[in-house]
């Protein structure tokens, strides 16, 4: 049998396609269905993340000094491997978690990157991230105090005591980006809270900021050759944000009564703690007790519990969310027994 | 035509080049580099390159920089100087010999002065300052054996660690204690059996060891 050319064919099937895609409409009206079409809304991220900067291969720990606002010095002593400090703001209105989806150190000069420094030049380095919860953080983005506060945060001790880790792959010397399998984590280096966003006003929350920095181990002296100025590394991390869940932190939903019979009343309480969170909604929830009801004015922290007449056991567990202006919920339960 | 594809192919590897950053990185994804140089310890160290001692035994008066002395063992001013940004642990080696043409020796304890053979028990002594000018209260009144170093002939004396020095300040000064005077000192016999004379002397080297300290 013979076939039509090529170019009949293609034809014939645009011209098909053409005519099923002006048909559906008017297939679908008399259907009477409708079509939901779902596309995926990107979740903006407002982060600020500095693209550059600086750190030193520091064998015997001197201070590098960083100026302040007022011109006061701040030392950075006896780090090995000292970095200026940088920082990670989130400005957004959702709290995110900070990952890191891609961490080298490409090495320079006669340096490489090992999981330990030796007595050489191979060096260890790590990236340090410490999340900040710091109520004197709370100011807005433009504060011109928060850069001074932040090289405060940077140069304490303190601050990295809980600093999340993550080590630089191994590099051997003269290795480039390439030859490098980077590292990453699933896991979270830090929350970064949400920021309140008024306009062009934003503010942050006491942990919306976090600090990262270069660290590590080399040797003071090496065996073979000594450190030259050429010696050092090029670093690039790239770091990942997605949405953290709300939580309440450490504020509290209490009941004044957890058990309860024949009747009665309840009455939630909300303690802040230092969350720094309210309550925007509250709501109560029954479950069994086919012959207890629980009534409650719309969106009230009280509830009243009354029980039927039919004189069988019963017993219901009612429950009291509170939901908080962060969207993170709490509740609190009490059991009636009739 | 030949231009045409020439230039659409430009095009699209501009567009390539500008965009491949931002490819890079997903809409979640923000990138930092950090590059990292090498800070390495200055050490600078004023060091005196020479000095004169001078074997006074009789105690004559002798004028050095405006200023009469009359010790025996006499020597001239030395301060060494760190304008280095690390502290620096200083050791020093001392290796003495008396003079060719010379008969006396070196003792290796105070003479006192009492003796008939010609000898001088000569000592290194230096110390901490704040002032780049020798500051005679300084010195210690007698030989200390655990602060002080003997000059033995033929055989080096060397104390490690002997004091730490300082960084310079953030004015690029030198700091307090950053300044050390030395000196050498000593007795002589005052009235040997052979006499003192002028091919009498010593040479002395002082060797500075400075060994940086690190930042902890």
């Amino acid at each position: 049998m013979k076939f039509m050319n090529k170019k009949r064919f293609a034809s014939s099937v645009l011209a098909g396609t053409l005519a099923l895609s002006l048909a559906a409409p008017a297939l679908a009206a008399n259907n009477t269905t409708t079509n939901i079409a779902g596309s995926y809304a990107d979740i903006p991220i407002a982060v600020v993340v500095p693209t550059t900067g600086t750190a030193q291969i520091n064998p015997y720990g001197l201070p590098v000094s960083i100026t302040k606002s007022n011109d006061s010095t701040v030392d950075l002593t006896g780090q090995k491997i000292t970095t200026r400090p940088l920082s990670v703001k989130n400005q957004g209105a959702i709290a995110l978690e900070l990952g890191v989806s891609s961490f080298i150190v490409v090495p320079k000069g006669d340096v490489s990157v090992a999981a330990a420094a030796d007595n050489n030049k191979a060096i260890k380095v790590d990236l340090e991230v410490a999340g900040l919860d710091d109520a004197a953080l709370a100011i807005a983005s433009d504060n011109e105090k928060l850069d001074d506060l932040l090289i405060d945060r940077f140069a304490a001790v303190a601050t990295w005591a809980g600093a999340q880790k993550l080590a630089a792959p191994t590099a051997a010397k003269g290795d480039t980006a390439a030859d490098i399998t980077a590292a990453k984590t699933t896991n979270p280096m830090a929350t970064l809270g949400a920021a309140t966003v008024k306009g062009d006003l934003t503010t942050y929350g006491k942990d919306s900021i976090a600090l990262f920095r270069l660290t590590g181990d080399l040797a003071q002296e090496p065996a073979t050759d000594p450190w030259k100025e050429t010696d050092g590394f090029e670093s690039t991390i790239v770091f990942k944000f997605t949405p953290a869940a709300p939580t309440a932190g450490d504020a509290t939903l209490t009941l004044d009564n957890t058990t309860l019979s024949a009747g009665g009343s309840l009455t939630a309480t909300f303690a802040a703690g230092t969350s720094g969170r309210s309550v925007v909604a509250w709501s109560w929830a029954k479950a069994g007790g086919a012959d207890i009801t629980v009534t409650s004015a719309a969106n009230d922290n009280k509830a009243t519990v009354v029980e039927g007449s039919v004189s069988t056991g019963d017993t219901a567990t009612i429950t009291v969310t509170a939901t908080l202006d962060n969207g993170a919920t709490l509740t609190a339960s009490c059991v009636y027994t009739k | 035509m030949k231009r045409k594809v020439l230039l659409c192919v430009l095009t699209v590897l501009v567009l390539f080049c500008s965009t491949q950053p931002a490819a890079a990185l997903l809409s979640n994804e923000r990138g930092t580099v950090i590059e990292g140089d090498a800070r390495l310890p200055i050490i600078r160290v004023v060091v005196p390159t020479r000095a004169e001692v001078l074997i006074n035994p009789y105690q004559m008066p002798v004028e050095i920089d405006g200023e009469t002395r009359r010790e025996q063992i006499l020597c001239t001013p030395a301060v060494i100087a760190s304008t280095s940004d690390i502290p620096l642990k200083v050791s020093i080696t001392i290796t003495g010999a008396v003079k060719e043409e010379s008969d006396m020796t070196l003792a290796t304890a105070p003479t006192g002065g009492a003796g008939t053979s010609k000898s001088a028990f000569v000592y290194f002594e230096i110390v901490q300052s704040n002032s780049d000018d020798v500051i005679s209260s300084l010195w210690a009144k007698a030989y200390d054996p655990a602060k002080h170093i003997p000059v033995v002939p033929g055989t080096p004396q060397t104390r490690t660690d002997i004091m730490t020095l300082p960084p310079m300040t953030k004015d690029n000064e030198v700091a307090r204690g950053g300044y050390a005077q030395f000196r050498l000192t000593g007795d002589a016999v005052w009235n040997p059996t052979t006499e003192w004379n002028r091919k009498d002397g010593i040479n002395v080297i002082v060797a500075f060891t400075f060994t940086p300290v690190p930042y902890t």
